[in-house]
């Protein structure tokens, strides 16, 4: 008697350690797909574009204008400015 | 060789004065058509001060999600880049501190000394700006007031300095309100631009000229734009933490870069950084020159030097 129930004891202790695997395992499995997902979707997000309005031309073909994704540090020129002599062509200043 | 620029039209836009700049003198017209249609379009998009535009309409809508169009995407994004690159030193969720501050309608129509009738109100956050990009929609916090004044300009000479290069095969050089952008073929010796507090002053206002060949060249400034407010002083370059303007350690910040909207963003931010502003524009490699409220200069190695000039701080 006392032998059948140790049998079934350590039946039930091998069952819970199975069920116990398996929600792990069943766990670890979506957890995975929840980052593939997350992943999926930011990489959509990132890639894709808002509509073009008709009749105008794409932006960002050139600098770094209009992803804010991207992170894209800001950019020096091309060149530096140089000195000049003489009044401007133009005027930068506050506005 | 292209010697010198052939051709100059001066106009009024967006509240401000604006300049086009063509290599080729029969291309004028053509560019000053080509600018017009895009800047049409453009205050449609942004103008916060009509009721018909896109961000006035965003505006009201109350925490509702709003379809917006490819250009104002486009400018909103803009916005949204500039919160990015600077922690939110430029926020483009600040239209309720600037309506707190009575620029609730067009500069020219603000009352120069009105009696403060609300609170300041600190920027909603950026990051609270619901953005599909995909979907192009867009949902602001309930409460929250979109002001993209703070890189709009420089975005639209972006635009439409490109445009017209483009399609006229000429150089060009687009400057809204100081905020200059060029493209195409600049003339051999650059485009000559003054430096200085107001870019409505003279072409020879204390300052330094430089020449510049491509990118753009910003500059953000507390002298400028300034009116009072229940008695004190007030500016237009806000502190998004707080919704008051800036107490900047620099009067005059100005900024070469890639684009007008990236030395836009780091001259405005530079405004709100106060004196640490300077290791970081030379961190990041930008030609800056920093004018004191004393008038002492201070400039990032790439910025050229002038030998009349106050002396300036070495940086940090």
């Amino acid at each position: 008697m006392r032998h059948e129930l140790g049998r079934a004891m350590a039946s039930r202790a091998a069952g819970l350690r199975r069920v116990r695997r398996l929600t792990w395992s069943i766990a670890g499995a979506g957890a995975v797909g929840a980052v593939v997902l997350a992943f999926g979707f930011g990489s959509h997000a990132h890639q894709a574009s808002p509509p073009a309005r008709s009749g105008q031309a794409p932006a960002g073909s050139q600098g770094t204008v209009g992803d804010p994704q991207s992170g894209t540090p800001l950019q020096p020129p091309p060149a530096n400015p140089l000195p000049a002599q003489g009044p401007g062509q133009v005027v930068s200043g506050g506005s | 060789m292209i010697t010198a620029p052939a051709a100059a039209d001066r106009f009024t836009v967006f509240g401000t004065s604006a300049v086009l700049l063509v290599t080729r003198a029969t291309a004028l017209q053509d560019a000053r058509a080509l600018v017009d249609g895009e800047l049409g379009a453009i205050d449609l998009a942004c103008n916060r001060f009509r009721p018909d535009s896109e961000i006035s309409i965003l505006n009201g809508s109350r925490g509702a999600e709003a379809k917006v169009s490819g250009l104002f995407a486009e400018a909103i994004e803009a916005g949204l880049r500039a919160a990015r690159l600077t922690a939110g030193d430029v926020d483009p969720t600040c239209g309720a501190a600037m309506a707190s501050l009575g620029y609730d309608r067009d500069f020219s129509l603000i009352a120069k000394n009105d009696r403060v009738t609300r609170p300041p109100a600190p920027a909603a956050g950026w990051q609270r700006i619901g953005w599909d990009r995909p979907r192009a929609a867009v949902r602001l916090p309930r409460g929250a007031q979109l002001d993209l004044g703070a890189t709009a300009k420089a975005w639209a000479a972006d635009r439409c300095a490109r445009l017209a290069s483009r399609h006229l095969d000429c150089g060009v050089l687009l400057s809204l309100g100081g905020d200059i952008a060029v493209a195409g073929q600049a003339p051999a010796c650059g485009w000559r631009v003054r430096v200085t507090d107001d870019h409505a002053a003279d072409p020879d206002a204390p300052g330094q000229t430089v020449a510049i060949s491509a990118g753009g060249l910003a500059t953000s400034s507390v002298a400028a734009r300034a009116w009072r407010r229940g008695g004190e002083p007030v500016h237009h370059i806000v502190r998004p933490a707080t919704g008051r303007p800036a107490r900047s350690f620099w009067r005059t910040v100005s900024v070469a870069a890639a684009n007008c909207l990236d030395a836009n963003i780091a001259s405005t931010a530079a405004i709100v950084r106060g004196e640490p502003a300077l290791r970081w524009l030379t961190e990041l490699g930008l030609p800056a020159r920093l004018v004191r409220h004393d008038g002492a200069v201070a400039r990032t190695a790439s910025w050229p030097r002038v030998s009349a000039e106050p002396p300036a701080p070495d940086p940090p």
